[in-house]
């Protein structure tokens, strides 16, 4: 293999992006024995020192209500983003509405991610031969299965094996103990349990027993401030500290990465970046290049990456790099619920987010074509009394005693479910390169275009109906009785769970790499981030994403200790 | 000061209202008595928000309070109209919201600039309402009056003549401020029974055996089943 030599550090392969694909990709080379130059294009970050672990609202600017600099809260971990990175801009078609979260820091967005860890199910993998839709991946959850393993016992899941066929069994010994039900959460599964729908632990990426480093939850704090003593996962805590400790590992951060070149061989040869700081252009050698920037960033690198002989762009021979680009569907239904009403305190932070969720329930409802919506969703939970916002009035009028009164009846007693479903890729759902629009580097910047269907749509419909009958058993009021599906359901790209762009397949014409990650027109070049997925099942893309990054990047480590890669 | 006319008062009123989130409810009655709405001119707030790298650990705000003293002590009153001293918690004035109210409308986010015209034209509509029935101002007025204003604009499900939608909605937007500053205080947190935001060593004990309790009864009026997970 050939080395390549940066400040003194020899190194066998660059990485994009340390974030759930990159850090899993550095981690998983390192430990096989190789060198890699991990180039993150956000700040240096230490959730040890940065976590405002026990701040209350009392103490933020605002209460910590969000605005445009903080679009999650004062207090949410993401640095220099959200839907809006400062001279960063990216742009919309005319009659499409999409919104990019990025975050500009080590670790990227899995510092503050929601941790729900879902694996896809066998079905998942083969849902377009079975209705036609979209494209099949190639591979099966067999192949899969014991990367899952591996993966959740590496990252720290929580949850259980109830043995849903929504939510496939871990092996045994892998999966944390979930926390106890909260009362809210109680009422819900009585609720949905009487109308025929199960109700299961949430998997999330907390831990409940300490694992290497990092102490188990001590149930207080929001995950999304991030997590100063590990027990949520992200990286800057977990792989990419380990991945520092083999040694092997030489981290580059502000180092925004606008291309990749090849040399004579067809080979990818060089990384050119910008110094954030400096403005400067800097060029790398690069003997292995593995793009995890995130689905969208990485097609922008591809497509930015054209040449006088690839004018479509790197590995684009295939036209999908940015095509097929899908986001999970999402709604909320919520509710006042009088049974919740003036109940016993007790701390119920838990661990500050859904303890149990709906999971897809009419597999056999859609393969008997009882449903006008191919695909399935899952409902996550909430309610509780939470710790205090600055939201505490709701819609209560008046004032004094009666004021008074209306806000405590309502604290504790409001529940919310959130669809999250699956979307299928469409035509007129991509993104592609703005040549008008600029950064402040002078690198174009991504147009993205969207629609929703009919089939994502009638999903929601689904979902508003089930979300409002269960709120309903519960005795409860439903807040927006009357919200249409067209109302309910989110933007393109606010669910943040974009992937596709990249996607995978078993031939070079429809896909762009192949079911490694390895670019099918570049033998040395390699992604690791969602971009890859061949379609996006319900359950929340990032464990699939760090899995596959697993298995992949193993793969690579032996193709490159044979001189294959 | 300029008197928007009726259709604009409407116009902006509805906006306002959906800008805001809050609920708008009235309807083209007229007759009564009582002043009319009028905006406040308002130089731009050109200071700096906190940016979007701010330090986590060691909050500070860095814009500056801007409300007179006058203002800040109609707010005060109003704040106790809406939150008075009950049993053992203190009065809105008390717990800091005040400063809170301030602060959200003298920061230069759009949402909060907007707040801040209705907020402030809301001050003077109190005042000129006051006036306008009894010819004095509002913190001059004896409670009952004062009250009897409060209760024209305070209940925004109800249908108001048109004249007063504005009002009506600055009292909503008062009512929500006031209400979040004060139970995100330390007062408002005790008073909710909030026992969160502490430590717990090994699992997560869930709920107590009375608010299992609780739900059991609740369950069983609900004619639900108990599930296990
Ligand atoms: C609030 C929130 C809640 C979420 N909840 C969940 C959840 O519960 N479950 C779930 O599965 N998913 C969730 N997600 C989605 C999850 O965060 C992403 O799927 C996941 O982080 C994607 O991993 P990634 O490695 O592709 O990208 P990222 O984690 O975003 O990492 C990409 C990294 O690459 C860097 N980078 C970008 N461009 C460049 C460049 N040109 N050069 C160099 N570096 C670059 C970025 O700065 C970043 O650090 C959530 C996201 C958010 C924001
Ligand atoms: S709830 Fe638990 S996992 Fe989440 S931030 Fe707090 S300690 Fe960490």
């Amino acid at each position: 293999m050939s080395g390549a030599v940066h400040e003194g550090f020899a190194y066998d392969a660059v990485v994009v992006g340390s974030g759930a694909g990159g850090a899993m990709a550095a981690y998983m080379l390192t430990k096989a024995g190789h060198r890699v130059l991990l180039l993150e294009a956000g700040r240096h970050y230490d959730p040890v020192k940065e976590t405002p672990m026990f701040h209350t609202p009392a103490q933020a600017p605002l209460r910590g209500a969000p605005t445009p600099d903080k679009p999650f809260g004062f207090y949410d971990a993401t640095v220099d983003g959200g839907w809006q990175v400062p001279g960063e801009p990216y742009t919309v078609a005319e009659g499409s509405e999409f919104i990019w979260w990025r975050a500009r820091m080590l670790g990227g967005r899995t510092n503050h991610w929601g941790r729900f860890s879902l694996r896809f199910s066998p079905h998942d993998f083969k849902a377009a031969s079975r209705d036609g839709h979209g494209a099949d991946w190639p591979m099966d959850y067999e192949d899969l299965a014991p990367w899952y393993d591996r993966t959740e016992k590496l990252v720290g899941v929580c949850g259980n094996n109830p043995g849903l066929d929504d939510l496939p069994d871990s092996a045994p010994g892998v999966l944390q103990p979930p926390p106890k039900a909260r009362v809210p959460e109680l009422l819900l599964a009585a609720a949905a349990g009487k109308l025929g729908i199960p109700v299961a632990p949430m998997r999330r990426a907390v831990l409940t027993r300490p694992l290497d480093e990092r102490q188990a939850c001590f149930y207080a704090t929001a995950c999304g401030r991030g997590c100063s003593i590990g027990a949520a996962f992200q990286t800057t805590t977990s792989l990419l500290p380990m991945a520092r400790a083999t040694g092997r590992l030489h981290t580059i951060t502000d180092a925004l990465v606008r291309s990749v070149s090849l040399g004579e061989s067809g080979r990818a040869e060089r990384v050119t970046y910008v110094d954030r700081k400096s403005g400067e252009n800097l060029v790398v050698a690069a003997p292995v290049v593995v793009l995890a920037a995130s689905a969208c960033e990485s097609a922008r690198i591809l497509l930015n990456s054209h040449t006088d002989k690839l004018p479509n762009g790197l590995a684009n021979s295939s036209g999908q790099v940015g095509r097929n680009l899908m986001d999970s569907t999402g709604a909320n239904v919520a509710g006042h619920v009088p049974a919740l009403e003036g109940r016993p305190r007790y701390n119920e932070d838990g661990h500050t987010s859904n303890h149990i969720f709906i999971p897809w329930w009419l597999h056999d409802a859609q393969a008997r074509g009882e449903l006008d919506f191919p695909r399935g969703y899952h409902f996550e939970l909430g309610g509780g009394f939470a710790m205090p916002n600055g939201r505490q009035a709701g819609s209560d009028s008046g004032y004094g005693a009666s004021l008074r009164a209306s806000v405590h009846r309502h604290y504790g007693a409001t529940v919310g479910l959130a669809l999250r479903g699956e979307m299928l890729p469409n035509p007129s759902s991509y993104m592609e390169i703005d040549e008008h629009v600029r950064d402040r580097y002078g690198i174009a910047v991504p147009k993205f275009h969207w629609r929703w269907t009919d089939r994502e749509l009638n999903q929601v419909a689904h979902g508003l109906k089930t979300g409002r009958r269960i709120i309903e058993t519960m005795g409860g009021t439903v807040f927006n009785p009357n919200e249409t599906p067209e109302e309910a359901i989110k933007k393109g790209g606010e669910i943040i769970h974009e992937v596709g762009t990249t996607r995978m397949g078993d031939n070079a014409r429809d896909s762009v790499t192949n079911q490694w990650g390895r670019t099918w027109d570049v033998p040395n070049l390699y992604v690791m981030d969602g971009g890859v997925f061949a379609s996006n099942p319900h359950k929340n893309c990032t464990l699939t994403i760090m899995t596959l990054a697993m298995r992949n990047a193993q793969r690579l480590a032996d193709d490159m200790h044979k001189g294959a890669a | 000061m300029r008197r928007l006319s009726r259709r604009e008062a409407l116009r902006r009123s509805a906006h306002l209202a959906m800008a805001a989130g809050l609920p708008l409810g009235f309807t083209a009655a007229t007759g009564m008595p009582g002043a009319a709405w009028a905006e406040v001119p308002m130089p731009p707030v050109t200071a700096p928000g906190y940016g979007t790298d701010p330090d986590l650990i060691h909050p500070s705000v860095p814009w500056p309070n801007t409300l007179t003293d006058a203002q800040r002590q109609l707010l005060s009153l109003l704040a106790d109209h809406l939150l008075p001293a009950e049993g053992a918690s203190p009065a809105a004035s008390t717990v800091g919201v005040v400063d809170v109210v301030d602060e959200w409308v003298s920061a230069p986010y759009p949402e909060q600039v907007q707040h801040r015209q209705l907020l402030l034209a809301g001050l003077v509509w109190m005042d000129a309402d006051a006036q306008a029935r009894w010819q004095q101002p509002f913190a001059a007025l004896d409670a009952q009056r004062q009250v009897q204003i409060i209760d024209s604009i305070a209940w925004p499900e109800r249908t108001v003549p048109e004249a007063l939608a504005m009002p009506v909605l600055f009292f909503s937007l008062l009512r929500q401020l006031v209400v979040g500053a004060y139970y995100t205080s330390p007062e408002g947190v005790a008073e909710l029974g909030y026992i969160g935001n502490v430590p717990i060593t090994g699992d997560y004990p869930g709920p107590t055996p009375e608010a299992m309790k609780h739900l059991r009864t609740q369950l069983a009026a609900l004619g639900l089943e108990e599930v296990h997970v």
